[in-house]
């Protein structure tokens, strides 16, 4: 019984905050540690039962922050998702980064998560994590980057803020043999 | 010795007599390096100063030299009074007076954080050097000298550069004419956006003078905001901190990150809610790839004009890069350490496409490199910088006064040119945004680079930066900024002129009305719909002329374009295709861990099936060349090849839009999705398909409406996952962009080029779970049109730097001496194979391909008005190459 008036308080008090950030017709970015508790996840689609993927997909941790990024008119109340927040998405990432590490090697890898993102648009949602990954090359030198990457698949959406060496060797082909002629 | 290093050297010498004096005039003494520290470190005590080479070895010597030596070069100069070797930024912004809005009034804004420190290497155990009773005296080669050293000429570029910025914001923004709408940001302070930024507030960035490379280079990451000058022990007296040119160049990137990122910060009223906005861009734009591309070219070309900005000199890296390849590197034709026969006469400037791989070290090989093509670019800047110098009125006679303004000229220009091409808020500037001008009517307006959306993918990939696009908004800024405003001696004509000398002058119209888009209705818009006053701005307006302004053919003699029709694939070998394993597998790793996504699908296809016979067969992962043939007289450069989804395809009926994949299926069936499974046909470009074969001739629809293909999307929108009826139901926008490759199908009747959909429904049977790209790794985001071969999205564009009249790329980089070919990451793109293609299947892949001297990639022939961002969606700014295989064991 004593639970209602604190979860009534919640309920209230998450409406007063988020009220005023929903239909927001523009691209905006906000922090909003509430947010979550009101928003209505995608169940999980039928095909993922048959696909291999070993961490179930949850629902995003009540109080965790996500900052927003929107485009167009949202109601957070009605928000649809696209993908979920699979808990175990950075190993994800990392065994999906590290699949060539048989071919060249990286050492003290680093995949460093700067911040969660919920991207909005047309009123669905997408999760995604910004994160900076850096590691030590083959050769000792120092790489590293900024990217976006899924927060359900760990699939890399894009990067930028890449170490920029001023002088850098390319892997090269020799083209002698590879010639494809016109039928 | 030439006459510059005399010159130095006297100066020098000159400024050492003077800092002597001045040192014994203030009580200090000058204490010999060979003595010992503590007797320095008593006599410079609470001076802040240190003792500083103002130049590189080379210069101060006075001859090219190979070896650092100090004896009677330093200089006792103030470094800082703090404790460590750090300092935060200081900016100064002016704005209009509150009670008279023509006087302008500065303010100092202060970083609230150091903007940089110096260290002395990348070890998490080296802590930052202190100073003893507020002296930085060391000895001459210690490590804790050339941190100070580092600390030194990194502060004097970093204060010189925040003047200048300063001295461009004032002047696009209150001082000038306002023809344009400025692209510089109105409010640095607020969004403290004139230093680099992390989350929303600038960072220290770690500067280490010491910094072990396993062989002598340097670096900028700006994911760690560090700058590394390297070091190691393969020549333990050799710091790259020893040539202060290297210093300015390196801090050069970090500028342009700076200029480039300026817009990407946003402060305000958000109009629709009246409270206080602020954002900041997750993403940031670069200047280039990691491998060769003009954008990278322009970026270095800007790093070395920084090094002369400094040093007034006609080359840099007298020392480092002398000890590193045996010359310095050049920054203008008057250098003494060309090879080759330029000069400042007309037609003798080192011009583009013609010098593009120009190595004054290497002549005999033909390398694509940033450095090599960036040198183009580092020679016209100092060339418009000297011509300024000699043209315009300046209130200074002094040649170092006249250097320092016409510098500024200068970095207002770049600066300008860099806030435009890298907006990713896709306004173009503060004159069009919603929170600047509490505007709801500017919610959708857009004046570059697409719309916030896409705005990453097109400034990155799509339209990136080539030197076509940077430099004529580069002229454009001249035209305005300069020839009617500050200068007005240099004229239009002498600009063009200038940039013609370089074969520069790539460009017909200066698109001065602008060529927007308000997305919220598709009206196309020019600035001048934006006249008049702008609550934000003080109640200054912009006066955009109605009319773009033409270039004067007359001066047109270099600069050679092309029409896009002159380049075709090779009429015998059609691509060099690479699928040995290893190769292949190698380059996948090389993209992966520089953060390209070129994940293939496991299962489906991978290296493990490349079985090295230079065919495309079934499961393979295989590298394309296309062997493109320059059918002109003429060279042309930057060739980019674009294997990204398009808009080339017709959605058959609108009312069925549902992408073709088992929950829609179920949903349709179900009741839970009324409508239909999207199949597509594909539009007919350069009378390819034919309509007998399944083509859509955009020329026999009546109306240009969205959906047809005579209308391309405004906004690049691809598939829609708004729909959730207890699954997400995903279907494609009417105009959404399309992958590039089609499958030939026959049928009892006829022989069709269809979708890769309709191909593994109809004849394959296959599915979802055994397409490329299925929903396991993709998500709602599958578009089973790349079922059966993709272009893996970290590979899907190449760039050629040049290729010669009448030959090949190859046969360019071959040249007359036979060297050999090599491909490098730059040259190709990278498909994946379903192995469940049946052998003797026939695809055609429409890659889109233009060059920065094309005469029609960039601009409608009839008007010569520029192509619209949203154009670049569609084929007529792209030659459409049709890349035919059969895939084969």
């Amino acid at each position: 019984m004593k639970r209602y008036p604190l979860t009534l308080f919640i309920v209230i008090g998450s409406f007063l905050i988020i009220g005023p950030l929903s239909d927001q017709a523009d691209y905006s970015y906000r922090q909003s540690k509430n947010f979550p508790t009101l928003s209505s996840h995608k169940k999980p689609v039928k095909k993922e039962k048959k696909v291999k993927r070993a961490p179930a997909s949850v629902k995003t941790p009540q109080g965790q922050k996500r900052a927003i990024i929107a485009r167009g008119n949202y109601d957070l109340n009605t928000l649809k998702y696209s993908n979920s927040v699979n808990p175990d998405w950075k190993n994800t990432y990392k065994r999906r980064f590290l699949k060539m590490a048989a071919i060249k090697k990286v050492q003290s890898l680093k995949i460093e998560p700067i911040k969660s993102i919920v991207k909005i648009k047309n009123n669905t949602a997408r999760n995604l994590e910004h994160i900076k990954v850096s590691y030590l090359q083959e050769n000792g030198d120092p790489f590293s980057f900024e990217a976006l990457v899924d927060s359900e698949t760990g699939s890399l959406v894009r990067s930028w803020n890449k170490t920029r060496y001023e002088f850098k060797k390319s892997i090269s082909f020799n083209p002698k043999g590879q010639e494809l002629y016109k039928e | 010795m030439s006459e510059w290093i005399r010159r130095t050297t006297f100066k020098h010498t000159a400024l050492l007599i003077v800092s002597l004096v001045a040192a014994s005039c203030n009580n200090f003494t000058q204490v010999d390096d060979a003595q010992s520290r503590n007797r320095t470190y008593v006599s410079y005590s609470g001076t802040g100063k240190g003792k500083v080479y103002l130049s590189n070895p080379s210069v101060l010597a006075g001859k090219y030299v190979t070896r650092a030596n100090y004896d009677d070069k330093l200089v006792a100069k103030f470094i800082t009074d703090e404790s460590t070797l750090t300092t935060p930024c200081v900016f100064t912004q002016y704005s209009p007076d509150f009670f008279d809005a023509s006087v302008s009034v500065p303010y100092e804004d202060t970083t609230s954080t150091d903007c940089f420190n110096i260290l002395n290497d990348r070890s998490a155990s080296t802590d930052a050097l202190v100073s003893s009773n507020n002296s930085w005296v060391y000895s001459a080669g210690t490590d804790e000298f050339y941190q100070v050293n580092t600390y030194y000429h990194t502060k004097q570029i970093m204060d010189r550069f925040l003047s200048s910025l300063s001295f461009s914001h004032k002047q696009v923004h209150l001082d000038g004419n306002r023809y344009i709408p400025p692209a510089t940001k109105y409010n640095f302070v607020d969004t403290q956006s004139y230093w680099l930024h992390e989350n929303g507030s600038t960072v220290n960035m770690d500067v280490f003078s010491k910094c072990y490379l396993s062989s002598m280079n340097a670096f900028f990451s700006p994911s760690d905001n560090q700058l590394c000058f390297g070091w190691n022990e393969s020549d333990e007296d050799f710091f790259i901190v020893q040539d202060p040119t290297v210093i300015y160049h390196e801090m050069g990137h970090v500028f342009v990150k700076v200029m480039m990122n300026q817009r990407n910060i946003t402060s305000g009223v958000d109009p629709n809610s009246s409270s206080i906005y602020y954002d900041s861009k997750t993403f940031s734009s670069d200047l280039g790839d990691i491998s060769y591309d003009e954008a990278g070219a322009l970026n270095e070309g800007i790093a070395d004009w920084f090094s002369y900005y400094m040093v007034n000199r006609d080359q840099i890296g007298e020392y480092a890069l002398y000890k590193l390849q045996g010359l310095a590197r050049p920054v203008s034709e008057e250098s003494d350490q060309h090879t080759i026969s330029v000069s400042t006469e007309t037609g003798e400037r080192l011009s583009y496409p013609q010098y593009l791989q120009y190595n004054p070290a290497s002549l005999s090989e033909n390398v694509e490199d940033v450095h090599n093509a960036g040198t183009i670019v580092a020679h016209y800047l100092v060339a418009l910088q000297k011509e300024l110098k000699s043209s315009c009125s300046f209130e200074s006679t002094k040649e170092e006064d006249i250097h320092a303004k016409s510098g500024d000229y200068i970095m207002l220009l770049l600066n300008e040119t860099l806030a435009e091409v890298g907006d990713l808020t896709a306004k173009g500037s503060d004159f069009f945004s919603q929170y600047a001008t509490v505007d709801s009517d500017y919610n959708d307006v857009y004046f570059t680079n697409l719309n916030e959306e896409h705005s990453f993918l097109w400034t990155q990939k799509v339209n990136p930066i080539n030197f076509r696009r940077f430099f004529r908004i580069f002229a454009k800024n001249i035209l305005y900024h300069i020839s009617i405003d500050l200068c007005p001696e240099f004229t239009l004509d002498e600009s063009e002129q200038l940039l013609d000398e370089y074969g520069l002058l790539l460009f017909n119209s200066y698109e001065d009305r602008g060529n927007g888009i308000d997305l919220d209705g598709n009206l196309s818009l020019s600035y001048f719909s934006f006249a008049g006053d702008h609550q934000l701005f003080s109640n200054r307006d912009i006066s955009p002329v109605v009319l773009n302004t033409f270039v004067n053919e007359d001066n047109r003699r270099n600069s050679v374009l092309i029409s896009k029709n002159q380049i075709e694939l090779d009429d015998q070998i059609t691509a060099y295709v690479f699928d040995k394993q290893t190769n292949i597998a190698s380059l996948l790793a090389q993209l992966t861990f520089e953060g390209e996504n070129v994940e293939t699908t496991e299962g489906i296809a991978g290296t493990e099936y490349n079985n090295s016979n230079a065919k495309i067969s079934p499961g393979e992962v295989v590298g394309i060349s296309l062997n493109l043939y320059n059918k002109s007289n003429s060279t042309m450069a930057g060739v980019q090849i674009l294997g990204n989804d398009w808009d080339h395809m017709k959605l058959s009926d609108s009312s069925m839009p549902y992408v073709n994949r088992i929950e829609n299926i179920n949903g349709l069936s179900s009741g839970d999705i009324s409508g239909g499974i999207a199949t597509h046909s594909p539009c007919i470009f350069d009378n390819f398909p034919k309509e007998s074969e399944g083509g859509v001739d955009p020329e026999d629809e009546s109306t240009t409406a969205a959906g047809n293909c005579n209308y391309i999307t405004k906004t690049n929108d691809s598939i829609d996952t708004s729909e959730v009826v207890t699954d997400t139901h995903p279907k494609y926008d009417v105009d959404s962009p399309q992958p590039i490759c089609l499958v030939q199908y026959s049928d009892e009747d006829e022989t069709t080029w269809v979708s890769q959909d309709f191909y593994r429904k109809y004849s394959m049977g296959l599915e979802d779970k055994d397409c490329i790209n299925n929903s396991s790794m993709s998500g709602n985001e599958f578009n089973p049109n790349s079922c059966l071969i993709r272009i893996l999205p970290g590979a899907e564009h190449a760039i050629l730097g040049k290729i010669d009249s009448r030959k090949t790329w190859a046969e360019t980089i071959q040249g007359e001496t036979n060297n050999s070919v090599t491909f490098s990451q730059s040259n190709i793109v990278v498909m994946e194979v379903n192995k469940w293609i049946p052998p003797g299947t026939k695809f055609n892949c429409r890659f889109r391909v233009r060059f920065s001297n094309c005469s029609d990639c960039y601009s409608e022939s009839a008007t010569d008005d520029e192509y619209a961002d949203f154009e670049y969606a569609g084929a007529e700014p792209f030659k459409v190459i049709n890349f035919q295989f059969e895939v084969l064991d």
